[in-house]
């Protein structure tokens, strides 16, 4: 088939599912359908295989689907349909912008990526899922998107909204970013600037170096029906291919092509003046490739696990200093055992094995409560996300994250069943209550509650006190959020590890006939 | 509000002087000095739109309170993402004939908004409103994000000096507030006034700094230009959001006035005719504040059973 069209199909797929994830995890507005998640990100292999791991069924085979695929063809999928994989093209692309045309080298087969690749089985294996998820593309991208694409939308919007009340239309709404926490952008940021390094020095080289994804799909391409091949008869050795290859798998030298590290951009076959570079059926007659590859750099390695302490220590100098030396402050910290995991999560022990920390429900909760994690859920659950009250707290008719998450690690439920899943336990802490501090009417946390399990019961001087019934509190963090102490609040909602069934509250029924009634005034 | 921001505020407040930050003053959406027929109308027994032509007709009609051209904002009680037969919100019925009566008597263009407790996109569909208002041919806007929000000062209160108000009270000719009369955890009832929290950013203020105060002091700021009390379904317990349908009863009553706090003093008794409006802390102080008059005996009052 000829490059230009073989290209223009890759394009064509590439800016389809770019678009298509992009718009999961910046999509402030809640546009795209909740329903719609779970179909978009079918294909992509990190999600649908943990999901396959833990939940076994037909919605999770996309991963089965992809490997056949790539037996079929290669590693299209990292071309493709890999948004991080798109993302660096797009990245390669804005680069070539910048400087000179850049001459790609072939590099020789690392063994790293079967470190990574085995830390990242591991990683499953034993449900630690950090590791995984510090190295699953489809996560890496998700982060990226959710923490430093989405809060970017929002003040692009924003400045659109301020422009058109200027002129008077008031077309466009404005909106807040909650918990913004500079701490979790740290790993994120450091992941892109990496990629960006990585793009600008050797192509592709994260897909063949460190994305797990990459290395075991290069086990199937090996052997892929269709492949890219070099007609040693035709070859001059001018090398125009191996310059355009991203993944830097064409050794001029020995007039070889290493399909496991070819992730399928079809780059090669253009520029070849022979036409010795051609997309067709494999010969399966190819010499073993010999896994020699040098040891990654030093400073390379130093680079990567700066990253993820970075991303650790940041942690210390996260939560908001928020004093206010005008108003009285609360004395009593607020002592969470455990953290809050969502409704539709289980227990804590379900969520952080199978959550592969994209942040797409991050993205896609309207409340904004549902926040990346630092240490909350312990290293195993770094990045995950967990209920984070004092951001916002969650919409009592509401079941986004449950319909959104790729692997299921938030169970699908019901608006129904959601109000009776008890994520939580409200506390209340008296001593740094405004009512009892100050004797003044406060009662926010009870005004929020969505079932009253925080009333307001008689007090001295005819005010009223908040008190806590928690057999019908779910955990929805409203009081926590709504209470106005500062620094620390006078109700939290105390996590409950494995998740409960809250009671139903009463409802007695009100005798009175306003129609008998007189007129009162 | 942030601290640092207060403070800046005040600062440059005081340096500056009060021009800067006083977007205007008491007195402003006081309709210009229509002499009304009565100090407040009470309809009850019939639809809420019903009752509310009802009652403005009493008045001299919408034409007395909007002109031609003007810009309305109508701020009911969207708090809550509940639908109408829970009776958190403001009947959407009587909102949607609202709008269409400020269209009528002129007005160039109608906003509704709130800055709501719930999720806002959710309380403003949920709630009915939306699509009311839209029908009615208004525009909502969200009251989601501290930038609507502009410092203002507060001469007369007591607690609170200075509040963040949303941009549309502050540009706007006619201001129509229209809270639903409820329950309340807080502040034992929520109406007219307690409805106004809805114009401002930073709740949790109010709350640190003795709530009943500044409900009073943020009444001294300005009167809107017409208050409408929706009492059509009540919610008697487990205000301000209620916990089932058992909550509420259906009342059918309506109440319109200029003062924010004899209409509150009147909602106080139809919520519960034994209940002396003095007893409810923020009406008191808000009388004493000379915010208006408690005192439903001195009032002229007009009493419409259907």
């Amino acid at each position: 088939m000829h490059s230009r069209a073989l290209r223009y199909i890759r394009y064509i797929f590439a800016v389809f599912f770019f678009l298509l994830i992009s718009a999961l995890f910046l999509d402030f507005r809640g546009l795209v359908p909740a329903d719609m998640h779970r179909a978009a990100t079918w294909l992509q292999f990190g999600p649908s295989l943990v999901q396959f791991i833990h939940f076994a069924g037909l919605f999770s085979a996309g991963f089965l689907f992809i490997a056949i695929l790539t037996l079929l063809f290669g590693r299209v999928y990292c071309s493709a349909i890999c948004p991080l994989g798109i993302f660096q093209d797009i990245l390669i692309r804005i680069e070539k912008w910048f400087r000179k045309k850049k001459i790609l080298r072939y590099r020789k087969p690392g063994w790293w990526r079967y470190v990574f690749l085995g830390m990242a089985v591991l990683s499953l294996l034993v449900g630690f899922m950090a590791l995984f998820n510090l190295l699953d593309p489809f996560s890496n991208f998700g982060r990226i998107f959710s923490s430093l694409g989405k809060p970017l939308a929002i003040l692009i919007n924003n400045a659109a909204a301020a422009i058109s009340e200027k002129s008077g239309l008031a077309v466009i709404n404005r909106y807040p970013i909650k918990g913004f926490d500079v701490a979790t952008l740290i790993f994120p940021f450091l992941v892109i600037s990496l990629l960006i390094f990585l793009t600008w020095k050797h192509g592709r080289l994260f897909c063949n170096f460190i994305c797990p994804v990459g290395t075991v799909l290069g086990l199937f391409s090996r052997f892929s029906l269709f492949s890219i091949s070099l007609d040693k008869t035709k070859c001059n050795q001018c090398g125009k291919c191996a310059a355009r290859c991203k993944a830097g798998c064409i050794s001029i030298k020995t007039q070889e092509i290493d399909h496991s590290r070819c992730v399928m951009c079809f780059d090669c076959i253009g520029p070849c003046p022979e036409e010795g570079v051609t997309f067709g059926l494999s010969s399966f007659k190819r010499s073993s490739q010999v896994a020699t590859g040098k040891k990654a750099s030093d400073s390379r390695r130093k680079f990567i696990s700066s990253a993820f302490l970075l991303g650790l220590a940041g942690r210390l100098a996260a939560r908001e200093n928020s004093g206010d030396t005008f108003e009285r402050q609360t004395l009593i910290p607020e002592k969470k055992a455990s953290p809050v995991s969502p409704p539709g999560s289980r227990s804590i022990e379900q969520f952080i094995s199978t959550c592969i920390a994209c942040h797409e429900c991050v993205s896609a909760c309207p409340a904004q409560v549902l926040q990346p994690s630092l240490l909350q859920y312990g290293l195993q659950g770094f990045m995950q996300p967990h209920m984070d009250y004092h951001a916002s707290f969650c919409n009592f008719e509401c079941v986004v994250c449950s319909e959104v998450c790729p692997t299921t690690a938030i169970q699908p439920i019901t608006v129904e069943e959601k109000k009776k899943i008890q994520l939580g336990k409200a506390v209340f802490i008296k001593d740094n209550c405004v009512v009892s501090t100050f004797n003044t009417a406060c009662g926010a946390c009870s005004e929020h509650c969505p079932t009253k399990a925080v009333n307001m019961v008689p007090y001295l001087d005819g005010l009223r006190i908040p008190e806590v019934n928690q057999s019908i509190c779910i955990g929805c963090g409203a009081c926590e959020h709504a209470c106005p102490t500062k620094p620390y609040k006078a109700i939290f909602v105390e996590g409950n590890p494995v998740h409960l069934t809250a009671a139903t509250p009463k409802e007695d029924i009100i005798e009175r006939n306003v129609e008998e009634e007189e007129w009162a005034f | 509000m942030k601290r640092r921001d207060f403070i800046a505020g005040a600062a440059a407040a005081g340096l500056i002087g009060t021009g800067r930050f006083a977007f205007g003053n008491i007195e402003q959406f006081a309709p210009s000095a229509p002499v009304l027929p009565y100090d407040l109308v009470a309809v009850r027994g019939g639809e809420p739109e019903v009752m509310f032509d009802k009652a403005i007709q009493s008045l001299g009609g919408m034409k007395a309170f909007v002109k031609k051209g003007q810009k309305v904002v109508v701020k009911p009680n969207i708090g809550w993402d509940s639908s109408p037969e829970r009776a958190a919100d403001t009947n959407p019925n009587l909102v949607k004939r609202i709008v269409k009566a400020c269209y009528e008597a002129g007005a160039k263009q109608v906003y509704v908004f709130d800055n709501t407790c719930d999720n806002w996109t959710n309380c403003y569909k949920n709630s009915g409103i939306e699509k009311a208002v839209k029908d009615a041919g208004g525009t909502m806007v969200g009251g989601n994000s501290k930038s609507y929000y502009h410092q203002v000062n507060i001469p007369r209160g007591k607690r609170l000096k200075q509040a963040e108000v949303h941009e549309l009270i502050l540009d706007s000719d006619v201001f129509i507030n229209v809270p639903i009369l409820k329950h309340h955890s807080s502040s034992d009832l929520t109406i007219a006034m307690k409805n106004l929290m809805g114009v401002v950013w930073d709740r949790g203020y109010w709350h640190r700094n003795d709530l009943n105060q500044c409900i009073a002091d943020f009444a001294t700021w300005r009167k809107p230009t017409l208050n409408i009390v929706d009492a059509y379904r009540v919610m008697l317990r487990n205000g301000p959001k209620g916990v089932s349908a058992s909550d509420v009863i259906t009342m059918k009553q309506l109440l319109i006035s200029t003062d924010i706090v004899a209409i509150d003093a009147a909602a106080t008794k139809i919520w519960d005719p034994k209940k002396d409006p003095a007893k409810v802390k923020h009406i008191a102080l808000a009388n004493e504040l000379k915010a208006g008059n408690m005192n439903l005996a001195q009032l002229r009052i007009n009493r419409i059973k259907l």
